[in-house]
């Protein structure tokens, strides 16, 4: 029996590591593999859950001894996949040379690249006309809806996180994975996987998660309130485009830290709106595909044994629960208060959208109105605090990232 | 004539407001204040810029409306007219039907 599991080196690693990472590695590949399926089955976003599960569930299956970069005279537990904690030039070449994902890593995740490819890729399919159509009613409900985003970070810090470590966990409750990959690399490099991970599986569970607090907070009669059908008010590209200039500048100056963020963001509503097809195709189909496939597939192969037995990680899977619940509540209570200054014309489930989960929250709050109403169509409306949220979300990691780094 | 005039000046004015939030965000490097106000100064601009964004956009509309039907599918704004979503060509003016998000 030996022998054949010396024959087998991922099998051998087992008995190579202390019990607790056995079990957690045991464990993690279950995880994958349930990962796997529940986004095959369409119960969790799939687009990033599909290649997060395969990834989860290879990389811990995949651990060999090998020899220590840092001194290969010694001998250490590792993985073909990457190594995500070298820090020294050499260090970098070596690894270049030995992980196959560590080039994806080293020129797209250290630097936050990936996260502005895939606002690139959002902004390429995002259309602007429900938020400029009326965009201080969007942010009003934008504002209320980052609840979880400002009262996190207070928590946290009660709970033992340093003031950088809080507000990248505060992220969180922004609902935006962009965000919270920019943050976490900006602000707590040390806690950057489990935060994305976490924050990326709980945004694929808001789509089931939030109708439940929907029902709790806001009676039947209410969530019913129809609204009037399907009319916007008309943007032409020019505007839209004189819009994204102007945002993207005033943005970047105030926040140059969150500058790559808005530009990749604004280039992308620019590409849609010049009706340049070849770009489009490209920033929609090869950018926002291939950043989307490599995200998922790329945090999935960081979440090792180590992570999950790191004593911190059942702090940050509570915070991000209370940053994304607080969220939401906030989101009502600001569509309640959009109601009352209506007179009960605005339904307030469009408040929920504010949090900017684009566009799962918009249509959670449909939905939810649409089966109790058939005529609350209020997915036009519930776009433009959708998109006033992703814009909010970027302010406010912006203020994180300015303010605390100076902490 | 009349609303486009209106509009360009709410432009104006949104740009305006966005130049005298920058000021006042960089004001605390420039006048030697406590840390407290030098903080409020900063969330004060920061708020005034935003503001002023959301005035710089609301005066871009011509403010004329359009029945358009949104596709609760993939979100394309389609003519009132169209029967099926010029993108994803599902059937429109089905509110019900809603598919799991794919972005």
């Amino acid at each position: 029996m030996e022998q054949l599991i010396n024959v087998f080196p991922g099998l051998l690693s087992f008995s190579q590591m202390p019990t607790e990472m056995a079990i957690a590695r045991v464990f993690l590949i279950g995880l994958g593999f349930l990962i796997l399926y529940l986004g095959c089955k369409d119960i969790l976003e799939p687009l990033i859950m599909v290649p997060m599960g395969v990834g989860i569930c290879m990389v811990n299956a995949g651990i060999l001894m090998m020899p220590d970069l840092a001194d290969p005279s010694k001998q250490k537990l590792g993985t073909m996949f990457l190594d995500s904690m070298v820090n020294t030039p050499t260090d970098h070449i070596n690894a270049l040379q030995v992980y196959f994902l560590q080039p994806i890593y080293a020129l797209t995740f250290s630097n936050g690249l990936i996260a502005c490819m895939v606002f690139l890729g959002i902004g390429a399919i995002t259309e602007l006309d429900f938020f400029i159509g009326n965009p201080k009613l969007s942010l009003m409900l934008a504002i209320p809806a980052e609840l979880g985003t400002f009262l996190t970070f207070p928590v946290a810090i009660a709970m033992g996180f340093t003031p950088k470590e809080s507000a990248a966990i505060a992220v969180i409750g922004g609902a935006d994975g962009p965000m919270v990959l920019f943050a976490s690399l900006q602000l707590a490099k040390n806690l950057f996987v489990p935060i994305s991970i976490i924050s990326y599986i709980y945004l694929s569970i808001v789509y089931s998660g939030y109708p439940y607090i929907i029902k709790l907070m806001v009676p039947k009669k209410i969530r019913g309130i129809p609204m009037k059908e399907m009319t916007i008010i008309k943007v032409s590209s020019g505007e839209k485009i004189s819009f994204s200039i102007v945002a993207g500048t005033v943005l970047s100056l105030l926040f140059p830290v969150a500058a790559p963020l808005f530009v990749s963001f604004f280039l992308g509503v620019i590409i849609k709106e010049s009706k340049i097809s070849r770009f489009i195709n490209f920033a929609d189909e090869v950018i926002l595909t291939g950043s989307t496939l490599f995200l998922g597939f790329l945090l999935g192969c960081l979440l090792s044994a180590d992570i999950v037995v790191n004593p911190q990680m059942f702090k940050l899977i509570v915070l991000g629960f209370v940053a994304l619940f607080l969220s939401g509540i906030g989101g009502l209570l600001g569509g309640y208060l959009a109601c009352w200054l209506s007179g009960g014309k605005i339904n307030p489930l469009i408040g929920i959208a504010g949090v900017s989960c684009v566009p799962s929250t918009a249509k959670v709050a449909h939905k939810c109105a649409n089966a109790v109403n058939e005529e609350a169509f209020i997915l036009p409306y519930a776009m433009g605090p959708n998109i006033a949220g992703v814009i909010t979300t970027a302010i406010i990691t912006a203020v994180y990232v300015t303010k605390v780094q100076l902490l | 004539m009349l609303p486009k005039f209106s509009c360009s000046k709410k432009g104006v004015t949104g740009i305006l407001c966005c130049i005298v939030g920058i000021v006042f965000t960089k004001l605390n490097y420039i006048v030697q204040l406590n840390p407290i106000p030098r903080e409020s100064l900063y969330f004060a601009g920061v708020g005034i810029a935003i503001a002023g964004i959301a005035v710089f956009s609301s005066g871009l509309t011509s403010r004329t409306t359009e029945k358009v039907l949104v596709c609760p599918s993939c979100l394309q704004i389609n003519n009132s007219l169209a029967s099926a979503c010029k993108k994803c060509k599902l059937p429109l003016g089905q509110p019900g039907n809603i598919n799991h998000p794919r972005t």
